[in-house]
């Protein structure tokens, strides 16, 4: 039997539960911009004892599917905004310019077939000499500026080493206080946003799986199987330069046990992947390939260059410093002292007789520019550079494309996550209309209960 | 599907960011009528386009050249030309001391010009071009023919002239040979130094001898005849140098509008790009503008 108080009771709850209810959408509204913050409802529920409403804040929580995805997509494009800004320089490098390495050995054949057409002529002695070192300074240039890339990028490797490792602290340190809160209550809710939004974070960094156990606490998986954050542990990731790695930074992971594992070559995606493919893959392939162009160049060049005689009738000289290994060729590239001090010494003439004013041997060096001599035998100098210039594209091109299809695919998800878990202004203001005209409705009936109460007692 | 605030203002700004980027790019293009700046503008183009380059280079070093090559053999044909109205003089002033009825000092007169004349064709043998003697072979810094009339160098070693490559797989001959113009050589037995023969001439005029003064028209023929041959191939010369340079040019010209193909962009192309980017563009933030302006807030 339902007496007044009861009704008041009712009342009481229905003014509280509306009033929680609001909070709740007044919460959601509060973090409308906040990064990793997921949805609250209020969960309305008939409570017996009171004939009211209890009224709970719900954690809406978002598909595990897209969050798996989501945390491949942001290692994907952390990968390849990583690259990108090393690759931009590399582009410029190898614009199409007048200064382009092409252009600089088209000047050094032009010079020799200017000295061809006057060969005791020591001015043009003089261009031959001067394009060359233009040439080769271009091609030493080259090789150090993708050096130096090379070095920035490996010198930025222990920021973001540091970055991951606060970031796996954090991600552990949230995993203790989730457990020990427990993970169904309000105020864990928060943490595993603030979680969430970390773990986002660290994809960006290097890639990771996840795993979430029943307590909340959340198990980050490195490269399918080593653990990088278990329960309140996190593993810490180390960068020491290795002569293995031409004493650049080599990546270490120590496990819970103290054990030390190497993983540079596992690390393929986020910040950290994308910096390491840039440093030990597209840089030296561009690099390799400068090298051997180098090596092959002044090689062949040497080979006809040595056969001729120079005006002093001397025959046997090289014109480049014959490069020892095709490692460094390119960095290394230089014109012997002899030949550069005394442009007499380029040899012009294929014998002694006719050292001064003969140009048969200028004809046999301007040969090596048309024939195939440059990888391995298989396609011109000239032709050589196209297909590096190309290969530098391609790698650009590349990349590029990856950062804006991780882009797309990234807004794809997050759009899918948001349309889960995300707050939409509209939807709270109209739960507020909603739960305010229940509080009214409250608020009338304790009026009610009160006009009935004044009747009892005026009887 | 729920539409978040989130999803709202990642849509309005990826399309704002976007289409900025589009208009950029198009901005860029239209203003430096260049599509393919960077290799990875277009990798096989930019490929390409190099390698057009490096050939359009490679006919530029051609032109200078047959340039060069042609200045030389204007002023060896401009010497054999001179060299050859000399002989001519020489062959007259021969039939005319040849008369028998003219004095010994007549004859002597007669010697004299043909010693200026011979002094004036060695002068010619050693025309310079720049720093270069024309008709030297192999070494162009040192005179063809000393004073005496004698070559510095031996014909029947050094009979062929210089050439350079004028062309792919093209060399041409950028000289005459003192050589054939001027010299004795075994391998042609008719030839005649016309500088001996010019001094026979003179020494038998010298010598008051009729006779042989006779003997020396045939050798003066002879000496004309060398120096018209080699006029003739110089002519040759430079009508191959002058089709070079038009296949150069050509070729110039050809991979100058494959590269422009290539990496320039077509400037109707360029603007209608940037009509559409700048279309784009407004579009972007007009419906960013408008999506941001629409809310319940507004209507509570």
């Amino acid at each position: 039997m339902s007496g007044l108080n009861q009704i008041l009771n009712t009342a009481t709850s229905t003014l509280l539960g509306q009033q929680k209810a609001i909070s709740v959408a007044s919460k959601n509204l509060a973090n409308v911009n906040t990064a990793g913050y997921q949805r609250r409802s209020a969960q309305f529920s008939p409570n017996g004892a009171t004939g009211g409403i209890a009224v709970s804040e719900l954690r809406n929580t978002a598909d595990r599917y897209i969050g798996g995805k989501l945390l491949l997509q942001e290692s994907r494009f952390g990968a390849a905004d990583a690259s990108r800004t090393i690759l931009a320089s590399v582009d410029q490098m190898f614009g199409l310019g007048d200064d382009s390495i092409g252009s600089r050995l088209d000047g050094l054949f032009n010079s020799i077939r200017g000295l061809e057409t006057d060969p005791a002529n020591l001015d043009l002695r003089r261009e031959v000499i001067s394009t060359a070192e233009t040439f080769v300074a271009k091609v030493s240039a080259t090789a150090l500026s993708l050096e130096a890339e090379q070095r920035r990028a490996d010198q930025s490797i222990d920021g973001v080493v540091n970055e991951v490792n606060d970031l796996t602290g954090q991600i552990a340190q949230l995993n203790r206080q989730i457990t020990e809160l427990g993970n169904t209550s309000e105020g864990a809710g928060d943490l595993m946003d603030r979680r969430e939004q970390l773990v986002n974070d660290l994809a960006g960094k290097i890639q990771i799986n996840r795993l979430e156990a029943p307590d909340g606490s959340l198990t980050i998986l490195f490269d399918g199987g080593h653990p990088l954050v278990d329960k309140g542990y996190a593993a810490s990731l180390s960068a020491t330069p290795d002569a293995a790695y031409a004493n650049m930074r080599r990546i270490d992971m120590t496990g819970p046990s103290g054990s030390v594992r190497e993983i540079t070559g596992q690390i393929d995606g986020g910040q950290l992947g994308g910096i390491l493919n840039a440093r030990d893959r597209d840089l030296p392939a561009v690099l390799d390939r400068l090298d051997r162009l180098a090596y092959e160049f002044a090689n062949e060049f040497n080979a006809v260059h040595s056969a001729g005689h120079g005006t002093d009738g001397v025959t046997g000289r090289n014109f480049f410093v014959p490069p020892p290994t095709m490692s460094g060729a390119a960095r290394n590239m230089a014109i012997e002292s002899g030949v550069a001090q005394d442009p007499g010494q380029i040899a012009a003439a294929t014998t002694a007789a006719t050292a001064v004013g003969g140009n048969d041997n200028l004809a046999n060096l301007l040969g090596t520019e048309d024939a195939n001599l440059a990888a391995g035998g298989v396609r011109t100098f000239r032709e050589e550079i196209a297909d590096i210039t190309s290969l530098v594209g391609r790698t650009v091109r590349a990349n590029q494309e990856a950062h804006a299809g991780a882009q797309a695919e990234l807004d794809t998800l997050n759009a899918m996550r948001e349309s889960e878990v995300g707050v939409s202004i509209d939807e709270e203001m109209l739960d507020i209309v909603r739960f305010q005209r229940a509080y009214q409705a409250g608020a009338k009936l304790v009026q009610t209960a009160n006009s009935m109460f004044d009747a009892v007692i005026n009887m | 599907m729920r539409v978040t605030e989130r999803q709202l203002h990642t849509l309005s700004l990826r399309a704002v960011t976007n289409s900025r980027v589009s208009l950029t790019d198009a901005q860029n293009t239209a203003m430096t009528g260049v599509r393919v700046e960077t290799p990875s503008d277009d990798p096989a183009a930019a490929a390409r386009a190099q390698v057009l380059r490096s050939l359009q280079a490679e006919q530029v070093g051609y032109q200078r050249t047959i340039s060069t090559g042609r200045l030389r053999l204007e002023s060896a044909e401009q010497s054999l030309a001179e060299a050859g109205s000399l002989l001519t003089r020489a062959k007259e002033l021969a039939i005319g001391m040849a008369n028998e009825t003219l004095s010994a000092g007549q004859r002597q007169l007669g010697a004299n010009e043909i010693g200026a004349l011979r002094a004036n064709m060695i002068e010619l043998a050693n025309t310079r071009q720049g720093d270069e003697y024309v008709f030297a072979h192999v070494n162009t810094r040192q005179a063809p023919v000393d004073p005496s009339g004698a070559l510095t160098y031996d014909p029947n070693v050094y009979d062929q002239v210089r050439e350079a490559e004028i062309g792919a797989n093209a060399r041409g001959q950028i000289g005459s040979s003192g050589s054939h113009a001027f010299a004795q050589r075994t391998a042609d037995p008719s030839s005649v130094d016309v500088f001996a023969v010019l001094q026979d001439l003179e020494n038998a005029m010298n010598a008051n001898d009729p006779d042989a003064i006779r003997a020396e028209i045939e050798n003066i023929e002879q000496a004309h005849a060398q120096l018209v041959s080699e006029r003739a191939r110089v002519g040759t010369r430079m009508s191959r140098l002058d089709s070079a340079r038009d296949a150069a040019t050509g070729a110039d010209q050809l991979y100058k509008k494959l590269e422009s193909e290539l990496i320039d962009a077509d400037a109707a192309e360029a603007f209608s790009e940037l009509n559409l980017a700048q279309t784009s563009f407004q579009a972007a933030i007009s419906v960013a503008g408008r999506v941001f302006g629409q809310t319940l807030l507004d209507q509570l």
